[in-house]
């Protein structure tokens, strides 16, 4: 169930993502002072309280997990186990970037391209290209997989579930 | 209406032909969807969401329960056959699941798994039957002051039952609840962290929080990491039966998984979860000798026990959620949220109000569970065929329904951003070691615990001290903190002894 611990680099992460929840803390913080309350509200607890609390527990826990990264870091191969959430559907494996960042933007493409493109086409060229990027030598199987499963989505939504979905270029 | 009767009127309706329809559509979809590794309950029912709009309220929810607890299951079967569990409370399963597959006796692994689940699963309708009246006497007299205690309780609860960093679970618990606040203050209406956009001050939608930070995140890293094919081997599944040795030494693990699962199960914030844990370490402790140095190499108690109480947790779980309005776990919570849309406010009231409703729900379990039970033994080998679905197709499909669900909630392109921003986030989180479910419920609590933490002081003129005069309060505070205390000395104990040995 736990992750193998791969030395310094988990370490190095946390330290990264501590940095990152505090520095995001510190943004909602400021936006938390700007919060306004109604004139004459005089109670305990006012519209920009709980934000403020919150994100001062970011600032907090993010600093601290910072810093435990770092110590961690400098104490190597220690019995330290944080990051092993693999339990929670966390990872095992190494990401390469490259195909990530890949995904991510045929992703955004795709969210983008919705509603003006309409579900048919942008569910079709969106399902062809991931697919094929995972596997191009069985592109057919992927065009026709593509194909089938954005028509049988389109019907099944909009005539037996009674769900528009946007028509777009067909529109 | 008097429990027992009402569950009776409520199994009327629930063996209606229509209602049948959406238990055993329920079943059969969440059954599906569990299988496919990676996806878990919570996913399950926030991607098809969308398929419950045009339904009456029982029907709707019937169907996601019904997701619920077919999730469950094919999450059993992935654990047992390929190690990959769909949310952490079957993640104890695969502890001896996955080496009795090893060892080829994958068929008694699911079958105590399924005749275990089922026993959970029907005790827990029963128990809802004696407890939901005491519950709903208690919570008639709870008040703003004894609810942000539970509520409190309720985060802390969940913090502490993290497997890996309780640094990160509080930061995911912080940034759960931060998401929350987006919107317009519910008592002041003022703007709260909307940047000025007018879309962010209608607030995040949970069930769009739901599917951006589990299935987006999940289908990310499958499609990122390329793999064409599933490289586990899971062809030979044996027949779906136990020996009568395997028959002896699960049964008592069924009963004391039934009563582990259920009492942790009332729990508000642990859910399930818990009782997987304590009655897998439970059955460890009442093994003998030989038997214990079999754990985690394929103990057959090992997965009953667990099993047992995962489902008898998940009924147990919908107690407070349905009198209370607390949910137990992250699942339970967006079960709230869809009781919520179709403006429906579980608690007291509900069961006075329309008792055939929740009724009808609570029978329906019985229902969904025997139906899991008779679908599961003739079908798992059909179940198992989806684990065979290739990763790019499967990921893709995912992705393009968790637009499609974000769209279908609002129409509005707005929401298919925040899919993407909220999917980042979660992505980024998961490939950190942050675990997702207490953001998911602490979204849901957030607000509840805000609106009745400012009514406590509106009422005490201020004062904090009103969380320790009221008797009842008193007694939940005192209740949590002694919740809190026993992790702590229990892994302080087992730390000692595991020195000694």
């Amino acid at each position: 169930m736990t992750r193998p611990d791969t030395g310094l680099r988990p370490h190095r992460r946390d330290a990264v993502a501590g940095m990152v929840t505090a520095i995001g803390g510190t943004v909602l913080f400021t936006a938390a002072q700007q919060i306004e309350r109604l004139p004459g509200d005089t109670e305990v607890i006012g519209p920009a309280t709980f934000p403020t609390v919150l994100s001062v527990v970011l600032v907090g826990a993010g600093l601290a997990l910072c810093l435990n990264g770092l110590r961690n870091r400098r104490a190597a191969g220690g019995d330290v186990s944080d990051g092993d959430a693999t339990a929670d559907g966390g990872q095992d494996e190494s990401v390469p970037w490259r195909r990530l960042l890949v995904m991510v933007v045929a992703f955004a493409t795709y969210c983008v391209a919705f509603i003006p493109v309409g579900f048919l086409i942008s569910t079709f060229a969106f399902l062809t290209l991931v697919a094929s990027l995972v596997d191009a030598a069985r592109w057919k199987r992927n065009v026709l997989f593509a194909l089938g499963f954005s028509v049988a989505v389109y019907v099944t939504f909009t005539q037996l579930l009674v769900v528009e979905l946007p028509a777009g270029v067909f529109g | 209406m008097d429990a027992l009767s009402g569950l009776l009127t409520g199994l009327a309706a629930a063996v209606s032909p229509q209602n049948l329809l959406f238990v055993l559509l329920g079943v059969l979809i969440g059954t599906i969807v569990g299988v496919l590794p990676g996806l878990g309950p919570i996913t399950a029912i926030a991607l098809l969401i969308p398929l419950s709009f045009g339904l009456e309220p029982a029907s709707g929810i019937i169907l996601l329960s019904g997701i619920y607890y077919g999730a469950m299951y094919g999450g059993s079967i992935t654990s047992i056959l390929i190690r990959t569990p769909g949310e952490v409370a079957s993640a104890v399963t695969a502890l001896d699941g996955y080496p009795m597959a090893r060892q080829g006796r994958a068929g008694a692994a699911l079958a105590t798994s399924a005749v275990g689940s089922y026993i959970g699963g029907v005790v827990a309708v029963f128990g809802l039957v004696l407890m939901a009246p005491l519950l709903i006497d208690i919570a008639i007299s709870f008040g703003a002051a004894e609810y942000t205690v539970l509520l409190i309780g309720a985060l802390a609860l969940t913090a502490s039952l993290i497997s890996g960093s309780r640094l990160k679970a509080l930061i995911s618990i912080a940034v759960g609840m931060c998401i929350a606040m987006v919107g317009l203050d519910p008592q002041s209406s003022m703007e709260r962290w909307t940047f000025g956009t007018l879309e962010l001050s209608d607030g995040v939608d949970i069930a769009l929080l739901a599917i951006a930070l589990f299935a987006v995140p999940e289908a990310l890293h499958h499609l990122a990491t390329g793999h064409k094919v599933v490289d586990a081997d899971v062809t030979a599944t044996g027949r779906t039966w136990m020996t009568k040795r395997d028959l002896r030494l699960s049964v008592p693990a069924y009963g004391r998984g039934t009563v582990v699962g259920f009492f942790s199960g009332l729990l508000p914030g642990l859910g399930p979860t818990l009782g997987t844990f304590a009655s897998y370490s439970l059955e460890k402790q009442v093994a003998s000798k030989e038997r214990r140095k079999l754990f985690g190499k394929g103990a057959i108690e090992g997965v009953a026990g667990p099993e047992t109480a995962n489902n008898a947790g998940v009924g147990a779980a919908m107690i407070p959620m349905l009198t209370l309005a607390v949910p137990g776990s992250a699942t339970t919570a967006l079960l709230l949220f869809v009781f919520q849309m179709y403006g429906l406010q579980p608690g007291p009231q509900l069961f006075d109000s329309d008792p055939e409703l929740v009724w009808t729900i609570v029978a329906s379990m019985l229902v969904g569970n025997t139906m899991l039970l008779l679908l599961n033994f003739p079908m798992v080998k059909v179940f198992v065929t989806l684990l065979k679905v290739p990763p790019p197709l499967l990921y893709g499909g995912v992705l393009a329904f968790t637009v499609l669900g974000a769209y279908a909630l609002t129409f509005s392109a707005f929401s298919l951003l925040m899919l993407l921003a909220i999917g980042l986030l979660g992505y980024a989180m998961q490939e950190n070691g942050f675990p997702l479910t207490p953001a998911i419920l602490a979204a849901v609590l957030a607000p509840l615990l805000e609106i009745n933490l400012r009514r406590t002081l509106v009422i005490s003129n201020g004062d904090w001290m009103v969380f320790l005069q009221r008797p009842l309060s008193l007694t939940l505070l005192i209740l949590f903190l002694l919740g809190a205390i026993a992790p702590v000395l229990i892994t302080w104990r087992r730390r000692y002894s595991s020195r000694l040995e």
